[in-house]
Parts: structure tokens; C-alpha cells; sequence
């Protein structure tokens, strides 16, 4: 993986790992909106009712499981579909540091926005 | 000038290219044959090159679905034209085109240069950690050994597969199916300790993590062999090895 020397089946399983972790956050994420602890989704989209599940340090770790995973899987598949348009080393460097910086901007962005409405600062 | 068309005769349609450049597309011409009992796509070149066209470039040699020269895209299909019956063909024409991802030569054929690079790039031989040994002593294996890679020795390196290959289609640096099959066949023959030099070609994304399992390699494959199984076999090996070396 560009100048980071990872083999491919380290980022496949990594992938793996991913995408069993969205499979377990995602209805857990759902039900939050559903039926565990709120009368109806709509109560459940509220701003009161969202900061307070915010503010539950679970909600938190899920989110950002949930944040991670889909990050991490998204970009990936892009990375691969982006890798077949061109070829050579050079195409295959920028693509996967691209990707790289991406997932950092989306995770930093999205784990920043759970941490402010965290601490409410 | 109209054709007449009776049960005995069928139109085939080639299509011609002088070259792989843009300034020559191809053209497609029609060819009126007629037919014989037994007669094969491969026959009916044979005929047209014969009455009607002899500059018309095509590749064979055994005629028998071994040598694997003969590949061609007949109706949309991979197919090698020396197996191809003329009667299992449905429509008065038949089209026939050179294999797609591949480049042109010319008329039919098509250039097997990368192709034959990707499989020596994986190195296709046992490979031995004392080379001395082999010459030295027979290397046994049990009937069970041998059945875990023997489907894919039956691999006539048509390129079928690969002409039916979407990714090879899009990604030249992809390795392809036959060449990762073969890879697969020597990583589990119990006589290789290749491993860890093929390793590297193929945990890539370019290697066996390329395919995106369309499946369209092994309905190609005149000889039955199972690329898209061996390239997830390939996928599942590098994943173990992975967990046990590191």
C-alpha cells in the first residue's frame, strides 16, 4: 500500500473486520431510533433526545464504530474501483495516498463532531 | 446481389482488422459456406480462407481442443472454434471476432504477449528449496495430494478466461484467472515451497484481490477447469498464511 508496505490481504481483512463490525452497529444503530429507550422515531430525532443519547458513553463508542466502518469500507471499495481506471505504480501510489487523506478528513471531521457534542463545547 | 440461404449453407460473418491501430477499425465481412456433417466454426474458416478469402488471418494448430490456439469470440461468446459445432449455433449468420482484451494482430488474431508475461510472472514451475534434490530422487505425493490441484492442470492457456474477464478488460496490471489459477495449482501441490516467492505477486491488488468474482472465466473455460474457485481458493491461502505468519 503506497509507501506503507502493508500487504493487500492485511487491508482485506482489515475490510473484513469492517464490514462485521458495520453489521453489528448499524441494526444496534437503528434500534436506538426504533424502539430502545424512545416512543417513536420521530421523539428519537428531537434535539433533546439526540444530545442525550450523545451524552450516553455507549451511543458514543457506536457511532464511532459505526463512523469507522463505514469510512473504512467505503473508501476502500473506492480505492479498488479507482485502481482499475488507470495502471501503473505511480497512479496506484496517488490513489491509494488519496484515500489515505480522505479517511483521515472524514474521521477526524466526524470523530471531532461526536466529541463536541460530547463534552457540548 | 442477394444470398440464397438453404439448410445446407450459413453465412459468417468475420470480423477483419489489418492491425491493433485506431486508424484500422475492424469491418466486418459476410461469407456465404456451406454445410458439412461434423462441420466446425474452425471448418468453416478453414472453407472461406480456402474459396473466398485467403488473406484471412486466424490461428490454429490441433484441431482438437488441446492446443488451445483456435480461441475466438464466436456469437458474443469465447469459444475455441475447433469444438464449436456449426449445427449448435442458433441464426443463419454466425459472427466471429478476435478475442476481446487482447490486442489485435490482425483479422483473428490476437497478440498472447501479456498474457504469456502474467503467467511467467507467477512463476509456473515447482520450485524446490534444494533444486539438486529433484533431479536426485522422484518427489512423492498421495492420490488426495494430487486431487487438491488437478482440475487445474487441465488449463490449455487458450485465454478464454481472460477474454471473458471483465477486470482484465479495465486493469492491464491485473495478473488475470488463468495466470492466478496456476498460481493456486503450485500453492497447493505438496511438492512446491514456492510459496513465499509467489507470495508477493499475488497479495495484491492486482493479484488474486483483483477479482471481483463475476464468475465469467470459469463459463468460459472449454476444458472445465474452475478459475473464479481457485483465484477465492488463492484469496482464502493468503489469508491463512497470513494469520500463521504473523
Amino acid at each position: 500500500m503506497g509507501g506503507l508496505n502493508l500487504g493487500e490481504s492485511t487491508l482485506q481483512l482489515v475490510n473484513y473486520l469492517m464490514i462485521a463490525l458495520i453489521l453489528v452497529a448499524l441494526p444496534l444503530h437503528f434500534a436506538t431510533h426504533a424502539f430502545l429507550g424512545v416512543t417513536s422515531q420521530e421523539e428519537s430525532l428531537t434535539y433533546d433526545s439526540v444530545i442525550g443519547r450523545y451524552r450516553a458513553s455507549a451511543t458514543v463508542i457506536l457511532l464511532a464504530a459505526l463512523l469507522t466502518g463505514a469510512s473504512y469500507h467505503g473508501l476502500y471499495g473506492l480505492r479498488k474501483i479507482l485502481l482499475e481506471v488507470s495502471s501503473g505504480h505511480r497512479w496506484d501510489r496517488v490513489v491509494t495516498m488519496g484515500i489515505v487523506a480522505a479517511g483521515i478528513l472524514m474521521l477526524g471531521w466526524g470523530l471531532s463532531t461526536i466529541i463536541v457534542a460530547v463534552t457540548g463545547t | 446481389m442477394s444470398v440464397v440461404l438453404t439448410e445446407r449453407a450459413r453465412i459468417l460473418r468475420v470480423h477483419r482488422r489489418i492491425s491493433n491501430e485506431p486508424e484500422n477499425p475492424s469491418k466486418i465481412m459476410g461469407f456465404l459456406f456451406p454445410i458439412t456433417k461434423g462441420m466446425t466454426v474452425l471448418d468453416a474458416l478453414l472453407w472461406v480462407k480456402e474459396h473466398k478469402a485467403q488473406g484471412l488471418a486466424f490461428r490454429y494448430s490441433c484441431r482438437m481442443g488441446i492446443c488451445g490456439s483456435c480461441g475466438i469470440l464466436i456469437n458474443g461468446e469465447p469459444e475455441l472454434a475447433c469444438e464449436t459445432q456449426i449445427t449448435a449455433l442458433s441464426g443463419d449468420a454466425i459472427e466471429v471476432a478476435p478475442l476481446p482484451n487482447f490486442p489485435v494482430v490482425r483479422d483473428l488474431v490476437t497478440e498472447f504477449q501479456g498474457f504469456f508475461s502474467h503467467h511467467t510472472w507467477v512463476m509456473p514451475y515447482l520450485i524446490r528449496r534444494n533444486p539438486v534434490e529433484t533431479g536426485e530422487r522422484e518427489l512423492l505425493q498421495t492420490e488426495e495430494e494430487k486431487l487438491r490441484y488437478y482440475q487445474f492442470t487441465m488449463c490449455i492457456m487458450c485465454g478464454l478466461c481472460n477474454a471473458a474477464c471483465p477486470i482484465v478488460g479495465v486493469d492491464q496490471e491485473y495478473l488475470g484467472p488463468q495466470a492466478l489459477t496456476q498460481a493456486y495449482r503450485l500453492a497447493v501441490d505438496s511438492r512446491d515451497e514456492g510459496w513465499s516467492r509467489r507470495k508477493a505477486s499475488l497479495d495484491t491488488v492486482h493479484g488474486c484481490w483483483g477479482c471481483t468474482v463475476a464468475g465469467s472465466c470459469s463459463a468460459a473455460c472449454p476444458k472445465g477447469v474452475d478459475p473464479a474457485l481457485a483465484i477465492q481458493l488463492l484469496k482464502r491461502k493468503v489469508l491463512l498464511r497470513f494469520a500463521r505468519e504473523r
